[in-house]
């Protein structure tokens, strides 16, 4: 596929398969998660409030989980961010102006509750977009048979 | 539910991101991905900012997609 584009005249860069990076620790501590969100390439936007709202919804999969077994919390709180990663993505693309969002600086959300993990967890994820973005336009072509042989 | 594993199922083989030369400045054109969606098929996603920047992408992409259809003995005769 470079080929196929750099014979059309193209510059091509080979970007990884995903757009940003998002690594969160949850403390034990009252109300402590802190994450970051980085892209990955030059051409990845930077999406400071999709990072927050996404560090928001595990905060808030956390506090969903009060009163569950001790034992089940880290595997349920996994499970609901997965969840809430992908429906925030799609809802980012479309309401990027979205707003609501706590918390006094970018990737730092204070849930007021006490988390009950045994050790302070430390969880890194690649966020890839599957929305319009990071461009306003998209299209798809299928097909089928080994698409990776090199064509002239 | 999307999971970890199923992500990863979709996660491009390739992506490639395309720029036009302009002087000395790149000039963004577009996002091309080449996802397997199964066994003996794949995808070409591509995204770019405008209508015109997708119509370039198209271009290529169609004429790619289109050589990788072909019969794989068709394609040995028109290279011979």
């Amino acid at each position: 596929m470079t080929i196929a584009f750099e014979d059309a005249g193209y510059l091509v860069e080979v970007i990884p398969a995903f757009d940003h990076v998002l690594s969160f620790q949850m403390s034990p501590l009252p109300g402590g998660l802190i994450g970051t969100f980085t892209p990955l390439h030059p051409l990845a936007t930077s999406k400071e409030m999709l990072g927050r709202q996404i560090l928001e919804n595990i905060a808030k999969a956390g506090d969903d989980l009060e009163g569950e077994a001790e034992g089940d919390l880290y595997q349920n709180a996994i499970h609901g961010f997965r969840f809430n990663t992908s429906t925030l993505v799609r809802a980012d693309a479309r309401f990027p102006e979205h707003s609501g969002v706590k918390g006094s600086r970018p990737g730092f959300m204070k849930t007021g509750h006490r988390y009950r993990w045994g050790d302070t967890q430390t969880r890194s994820f690649n966020v890839r977009n599957e929305g319009p973005r990071p461009f306003a336009g998209s299209f798809s072509i299928h097909g089928k048979g080994s698409p990776l042989a090199s064509v002239r | 539910m999307k999971t970890a594993s199923s992500a990863a199922d979709t996660a491009p083989v390739e992506r490639l991101a395309i720029f036009e030369m302009s002087d000395v400045q790149k000039i963004p054109v577009g996002i091309v991905a080449l996802v397997k969606t199964a066994d003996s098929e794949w995808s070409l996603q591509c995204s770019s900012e405008e209508n015109s920047l997708q119509e370039k992408l198209r271009t290529v992409a169609a004429a790619y997609a289109a050589a990788r259809q072909k019969p794989r003995f068709e394609r040995c005769y028109t290279r011979a």
